[in-house]
């Protein structure tokens, strides 16, 4: 019955093994060095599953989630992203449950970052078992056209960035760094972020940078306006 | 020399080629079959099946023949390879009412509906070793042979008879346990997390090594965390095991095994509100294990004083004690890395007891002195 | 009946493993475990850890962890002790090889993923490479409380008075900090860390390293990480401050005076000699200072 609706399912990864090895390995990098830009080079197909974003931001997406999701992991797509091509796609290739709210889900991917739940609703892990908290998997711009903030922490050189690293994705909600500094407080609680750009990348590649919960950030608000625009360019592996 | 400067692959290899030609023994004697492991050393294969977390007698007939009949090696090479065997999903629970019993017995009544039934058991042999059975090509004794007569083929027998403890639940004096549809923890799967589920306990009991559950189940009845178990019921046999695939949402019988279940009657004298009334240690293994599956009850048992409000003494009632230490696949590794070298943690070790000792005579030498210049 | 008493062929034959023998189901387990170490240094992930086809105790969890991450494009180089040849570095080597087919080296400089047991090569590490340890006993606070329970507790309330007290201890009983190797480290500022049983001299290595350093305990089954540029100080006192091994005597091979040295008792009367234990550090300068001599003898 819903077969009739929808097209045809789409292949996943090329090469499940190697590609879903090569994409962790992009996200490892980016959580070790928050805020650094790097470059996903393996992505699935992905035309029609959401006309709406961009081809390369839903295919950068939906490899994350075939690296990272299966029967053991609940998501969370916001209502950008949930549409009955995309359940049925991530069901099919990944076997993972749909949550129905946020606060259950181990991954949350948000199409609309404006429209975004605030971290509360998210699971910030238990003290004992930090680990258990919610990745959320965001789509904004990486190319630094807005002002951002300054980060700082494990995996951004103090030597190189003694102020703190740069680093500001377009497209956010206003609340999210003031949130985001205030959320520190309760560390090692806390969600971590992977940051997927939604502006086309116009090849088989896109980026993605990282913010896990141990970066600070100082607000926009709070520093003065300095060089925002140093983000690197994507390398190419 | 275990760290050759250049020759670690060689001697790995010779000592993989030492290890081939001890375990083939002498070559004028024939080559065990792993058949005639899996048929007639069929306990060790129980064992290896049951700690080894698989059912599969041949494989762990191999194991056997592989590790030279070294039980805890062969439990090792069963668990790696079925750490990368396909997962369906959990069988439903398995119908022990339902078994077809070889051997069934019951301590708590002198007879009940079915009756007591000894089966295949060395509890009544008398130790004495039968140089018949040094040779080869000789049957099996038949009873009343040895009084010269003809003597009569031995009976198996095989029925269905009701569980020993249903007479205690149908009273109210037992609890009975429900099964509350949650699909069970998987200790293959998710690392222990402590006070742990009394499914993920009997889990890790199934898979513990056989001796440790011994020698727990033995201390408490020396006294260290006593629970006053009875056996109410060994029963061993074979029993169906169903799997209800998601798609079809009936089950489907995929095979038979043999299991020993044991049921032990423990009193409880109440508190908290609760009145006075029995509980129930549980013991389940592969194959014939009756040894393991009545020190599995026992230490079940043990492990419920928490959450029954009973003082914990003993290190059988500790979850953490015993839930941490009864896997022979983890210990033996650790004890036994110790043998790979450690001479860099050892030197940093010679360092710091040297300079212990240096500041040790220094500080004598200089009070000998104080105590000598004072007048 | 050959038939009914043989294994069935496809078990005979040696199995088919997936690439890096774990299948992909416990790599997705493990990978999410590592991102969300990254994500809070030093604090110990658990995760489903598998019965590996070595022991418990000999590297599984540093096995696991390189398993999970290495792709195709890696280079591998595995010490034990610092060196390439000891036997249980061969065999874990030799077990990737076979596994996984990728390229090994003994070359710190060219390997892009190291996995160790007991040290950290003498040649800094750079960005991009990632350090894998081996660790037996992951809980710091394990040999003053053996409970799990409590020890979960103490990290989630940052209530390390306990390691504090034994260090205390150690002075006024002996004058010094008596801990020589496994030396506890406090992480990015929050969590006490075991780095391993790796001698004290390494520590300071650990401290803002350009690496990424993950931590893998097979039969504890927990993952911990130390992202690159991350504060690890070790623990001390104002008045004791840390500080590492040192030997009087060189190396007798290469000459080094700034390297880990092992002790070797080279003949029945006792005689020690002092070797480096990083054997690759050590034939690169025994080689580069005979290019040197060789360059100016010609």
């Amino acid at each position: 019955m819903i077969h009739a609706a929808l097209p045809a399912i789409l292949p996943g990864f090329a090469s499940p093994v190697h590609d879903a090895q090569q994409c962790f390995r992009t996200l490892l990098e980016a959580m070790s060095r928050p805020g650094k830009p790097v470059c996903l080079g393996v992505l699935p197909p992905v035309t029609s599953l959401n006309a709406a974003m961009p081809a390369s931001c839903i295919s950068g997406m939906v490899a994350i989630a075939l690296t990272l999701c299966d029967a053991d992991t609940q998501i969370w797509l916001d209502v950008c992203l949930d549409t009955p091509a995309m359940r049925q796609h991530l069901r099919f290739h990944c076997g993972c449950s749909i949550a129905s709210g946020p606060e259950t889900a181990s991954f949350a991917f948000i199409g609309n970052a404006k429209a975004m739940p605030r971290f509360a609703a998210f699971s910030p892990g238990e003290p004992e078992y930090p680990d258990r908290s919610a990745t959320l998997i965001i789509a904004a711009k990486l190319t630094a056209e807005e002002q951002g903030c300054l980060i700082s922490g494990p995996g951004i050189s103090p030597a190189r960035n003694p102020q703190g690293l740069p680093f500001g994705p377009g497209g956010l909600p206003a609340w999210f760094w003031e949130e985001w500094a205030m959320s520190r407080d309760g560390y090692p609680l806390g969600v971590d972020v992977v940051f997927v750009d939604s502006h086309p990348s116009g090849g088989n590649f896109v980026r993605i940078a990282g913010l896990p919960r141990s970066a600070s950030a100082v607000p926009p608000s709070r520093f003065r306006s300095g060089s925002a625009g140093e983000n690197k360019i994507c390398m190419s592996r | 020399m275990y760290v050759a400067v250049k020759g670690g692959e060689k001697a790995i290899a010779n000592a993989h080629a030492l290890l081939a030609e001890k375990r083939r023994g002498d070559l004028s004697v024939p080559e065990v079959e792993t058949a005639q492991i899996r048929e007639q050393l069929s306990l060790a294969v129980d064992r290896v099946m049951s700690e080894g977390s698989l059912y599969d007698r041949d494989t762990a007939a191999l194991a056997i023949k592989q590790a030279r009949g070294d039980l805890v090696e062969a439990v090792f090479l069963v668990r790696a390879y079925r750490t990368t065997l396909p997962r369906f999903g959990s069988a439903d629970p398995l119908d022990t009412e339902n078994m077809r019993v070889r051997r069934r017995v019951s301590a708590t009544y002198k007879d009940v509906p079915g009756g007591q039934m000894l089966g295949p058991t060395f509890d009544y042999t008398h130790r004495l070793l039968d140089p018949a059975l040094a040779g080869s090509g000789n049957a099996p004794r038949r009873p009343g042979e040895e009084a010269g007569e003809a003597g009569e083929t031995p009976v198996e027998a095989v029925g269905l008879c009701p569980k020993v403890l249903s007479f205690l639940e149908k009273e109210g004096l037992l609890p009975e346990e429900s099964d509350k549809g949650e699909a069970p923890g998987d200790l293959t799967r998710q690392p222990l997390q402590l006070p742990a589920d009394r499914d993920i306990r009997l889990q890790s009991l199934a898979r513990g090594d056989e001796g440790m559950l011994l020698a727990l189940a033995y201390s408490t009845q020396r006294g260290f965390g006593s629970t006053h178990p009875f056996a109410g019921e060994i029963r061993m046999g074979e029993v169906e095991v169903a799997f209800t695939p998601e798609e079809l949402g009936f089950p489907v019988i995929v095979g038979e095994i043999t299991v020993t279940e044991c049921e032990t009657v423990n009193k409880f004298t109440g508190g908290g509100g609760v009145p006075a009334a029995f509980t129930r240690g549980y013991g389940l293994t592969f194959g014939e294990g009756e040894r393991k599956a009545m020190s599995m009850a026992l230490v079940d048992r043990s492990l419920r004083s928490e959450e029954l409000g009973e003082a914990v003494k003993g290190p059988a009632q500790d979850q953490e004690f015993v839930l941490y230490h009864s896997d022979n696949v983890e210990a033996s590794g650790f004890v036994q890395h110790l043998k790979l070298p450690h001479y860099v943690d050892f030197q940093a070790e010679l360092e710091l007891v040297r300079s212990l000792r240096r500041a040790h005579a220094a500080n004598a030498a200089r009070d000998s002195i104080s105590r000598r210049a004072s007048p | 009946m050959p038939a009914e008493n043989s294994i069935s062929e496809n078990q005979r034959e040696t199995p088919v493993y997936n690439f890096a023998y774990l299948d992909e189901q416990t790599k997705r387990m493990l990978r999410r475990a590592i991102l969300k170490a990254v994500a809070v240094p030093g604090c110990q992930v658990p995760f489903g850890g598998r019965e590996m086809p070595m022991p418990y105790g000999w590297g599984t969890g540093g096995i696991q962890v390189s398993a999970a991450i290495m792709g195709k494009n890696d280079v591998l180089k595995v010490i034990d002790q610092g060196s390439d040849d000891t036997t249980n570095a061969v065999s874990i080597r030799s077990f990737f090889k076979r596994v996984a087919g990728i390229p090994v080296t003994t070359s710190t400089r060219e390997a892009t993923i190291i996995q160790t047991r007991h040290r950290i090569p003498e040649h800094p590490l750079r960005e991009g490479q990632i350090i894998v340890y081996q660790v037996p006993v992951p809980e710091p606070l394990r040999w003053m409380e053996p409970s799990e329970k409590e020890t979960r507790t103490m990290h989630a309330l940052e209530e390390y008075g306990v390691m504090h007290v034994k260090l205390y201890e150690d002075i006024a009983r002996h004058g010094e900090i008596a801990a020589s190797y496994d030396y506890p480290v406090m992480v990015g500022g929050r969590y006490v860390m075991s780095p391993s049983p790796l001698p004290k001299f390494d520590n300071p290595r650990m401290h803002q390293s350009p690496a990424l350093q993950l931590f893998g305990a097979g039969r504890e089954k927990r993952v911990y990480a130390v992202p690159p540029y991350t504060d690890v100080r070790s623990l001390d006192f104002e008045d004791h401050p840390f500080s590492v091994q040192r030997w009087d005597k060189p190396c007798e091979i290469c000459g080094s005076t700034d390297t880990y040295l092992d002790e070797i008792i080279a003949d029945d009367k006792g005689t020690r000699l002092y070797v480096c234990s990083d054997t690759d550090h050590c034939a690169a300068r025994l080689a580069s200072k005979e290019n040197r001599q060789g360059g100016s003898d010609g």
